[in-house]
């Protein structure tokens, strides 16, 4: 099994697809930041068109002294939007490529049937895909937090602003780590690169509003039961958890519920590499 | 007799496709085996079953007497259809990748193996840049890396130029030599597999029509002048006696077939019929070896 391992991370050494993915990461969160900017800019009538005008929005008045954008829009906050939105996508992206990728180029077939069980092999490959995703979402708080120190400064950075950060992150990695668990099984049963990356997509994008739909029609079946299926959902505990003051409950649910998804699309994983063939 | 490989009415089907049906292989210990077979006949996918990429749906297999494949499989190196290898990375890194997954301590062992199959003038060079002759060389030395006892290779010479095809040819006869690697190796190119297979299996709609050693196939394509008499001992004394004819063989009654003289037909016919011997049929026979394969695979034979 160590042998696996080392043979996956020296592949994620060399991935340019992790490397890609950490920079398109960054350059979202610089994008998003640049953007507030702009319109924080705009709102106190600070950006010229060239001739001596302002550029404004029609309809809302320019006030000087209007409050800064982001005195509304903390750190934090960015944070959870990246979390939320772009940070599962890059990892999704990233997990289908890994995991997708040796069945396309048929390396898969120089480990298979060399004297390791199949399920070491998809385990191994399992372990690496949510190490990178781990990265991955550091990379994204790392450029977070010093586009926030450079664009808001650093007073915020206090000693309640480091605990909050780090239970956040915390929690947002393990429900990122086992999303990507998720996707990887998904990859593992379909070894189709525009699937797998499709599926991930869809999984990023659609699978809250579905657990909202299955939320209605729960209440409806089972009006007195306290839970609801988004409670149970990786992306939805994602969204759900706040940035600051995170309740000890949330957390405990939060893991228990991670770890039982990273179970689970583990033994679908492994129950499928044990019956597919390879191609 | 030691076998490296047996199989056992091996078959493999999906759904209701039975594409390798009821296969019963024998690989001899030291031979190069030629398995062939038209596109679609089930070549590779019996390969796969015997490298342990795919689970036969029906038979049994043996590999070096044991029935412990995972084991076993150890002890085998493998090129199936494509080259597996990272076309972002350079040959050295492709075969590190390989080295630390098999377990492989020693890091020299990645330059023997690349000097020996010719890469080594690769250099910084990613393989998404190699030649077909290239990758083909890579994929040999992963199979190749954990000095295997039986090498498996899916037509390994597809797609290359002739100095390319020479150059693997003369490999692989070297491994078989000096190194006493068993080789099962499915090629189109029958003229190049004659060069160096020891053994033939043809397979054919999924089943294994023949299998046969290569002095057996000389043996077959040998061409003759092919007679059926009616009194085999008067036609092989008249041959023996009148027309000093000594290299023929009466494989079965009423049936000689003869090995000289293959352009005085007409006189031999004669000399028998003149002594006695009602002559029923009388052709010449024999093909060469892509005649002969062409039938086999088309079931004329």
């Amino acid at each position: 099994m160590f042998n696996l391992l080392s043979g996956e991370f020296y592949k994620l050494k060399k991935s340019k697809s992790l490397l890609v993915c950490c920079v398109i990461t960054a350059v979202f969160v610089l994008v998003l930041y640049g953007m507030l900017m702009i319109v924080d800019k705009v709102r106190r009538g600070e950006i010229e068109n060239g001739t001596g005008g302002i550029i404004y929005v029609s309809g809302e008045e320019v006030d000087e002294n209007a409050k800064s954008l982001f005195d509304e829009i903390t750190v934090m906050e960015v944070l959870r939007q990246m979390f939320c939105s772009f940070g599962s996508f890059a990892t999704a992206v990233f997990a289908a490529i890994f995991v997708i990728g040796e069945y396309i180029n048929g390396a898969a077939k120089n480990i298979v049937g060399k004297g390791y069980a199949r399920w070491q092999i998809f385990l191994a490959k399992y372990i690496v895909v949510m190490a990178s995703a781990v990265l991955q979402l550091l990379v994204l708080s790392a450029v977070t937090i010093i586009c926030g120190a450079v664009v808001e400064g650093t007073e915020q950075f206090d000693a309640v602003f480091w605990k909050n950060f780090f239970g956040y992150i915390g929690i947002q990695i393990l429900l990122g780590m086992a999303f990507v668990g998720v996707v990887s099984a998904v990859s593992e049963i379909c070894r189709n690169l525009a699937a797998g990356i499709s599926i991930g997509i869809g999984l990023v994008c659609f699978s809250s509003p579905l657990t909202m739909g299955m939320d209605l029609l729960a209440k409806l079946l089972f009006s007195q039961a306290e839970w609801k299926p988004s409670d149970f959902w990786l992306l939805d505990l994602a969204s759900q958890c706040p940035v600051r003051d995170i309740r000890k409950g949330f957390a405990v649910h939060s893991i228990i519920v991670a770890l039982i998804w990273v179970i689970f699309a583990a033994a679908v994983g492994i129950v499928h590499i044990r019956k597919a063939d390879i191609k | 007799m030691e076998y490296v490989l047996r199989t056992d009415n091996l078959t493999k089907a999906y759904g209701k496709n039975i594409v390798v049906d009821g296969v019963s292989m024998h690989v001899e210990k030291g031979a190069i085996y030629g398995f062939i077979g038209k596109n679609g006949a089930g070549k590779t996918t019996f390969m796969r079953m015997v490298a342990g990429l795919a689970a036969p749906t029906n038979g049994t297999m043996e590999l070096f007497g044991a029935q412990n494949l995972e084991r076993q499989r150890t002890h085998i190196g493998c090129l199936i259809e494509s080259t597996g290898i990272y076309a972002n990375m350079t040959a050295k890194e492709n075969m590190e990748v390989i080295r630390r997954q098999l377990g492989i301590a020693d890091r020299q062992s990645i330059e023997k193996i690349i000097d020996f199959v010719g890469l080594n003038g690769a250099g910084k060079k990613k393989v998404k840049h190699f030649s077909m002759g290239m990758k083909q060389r890579l994929g040999i030395a992963i199979a190749l890396f954990r000095n295997p006892d039986f090498l498996i290779l899916d037509e390994p010479i597809n797609g290359l130029d002739p100095e390319g095809i020479i150059e693997i040819r003369e490999m692989l006869l070297q491994l078989n030599r000096e190194q006493e690697i068993t080789i099962l190796i499915s090629s189109h190119i029958l003229g190049e597999l004659s060069k160096i297979a020891t053994h033939y299996g043809i397979i054919r709609e999924g089943i294994l029509a023949d299998e046969f050693a290569a002095d057996t196939l000389k043996e077959r394509c040998r061409r003759c002048h092919k007679i059926i008499v009616d009194n085999t001992e008067l036609a092989v004394n008249i041959l023996e006696e009148k027309l000093h004819i000594v290299n023929f063989d009466v494989p079965e009654q009423n049936l000689i077939r003869i090995f000289e003289k293959l352009d005085e037909t007409e006189y031999t016919n004669k000399a028998l019929i003149t002594g006695g011997v009602n002559i029923k049929e009388s052709s010449l026979a024999g093909q060469n070896l892509e005649e002969y394969f062409m039938e086999l695979l088309s079931g004329k034979k």
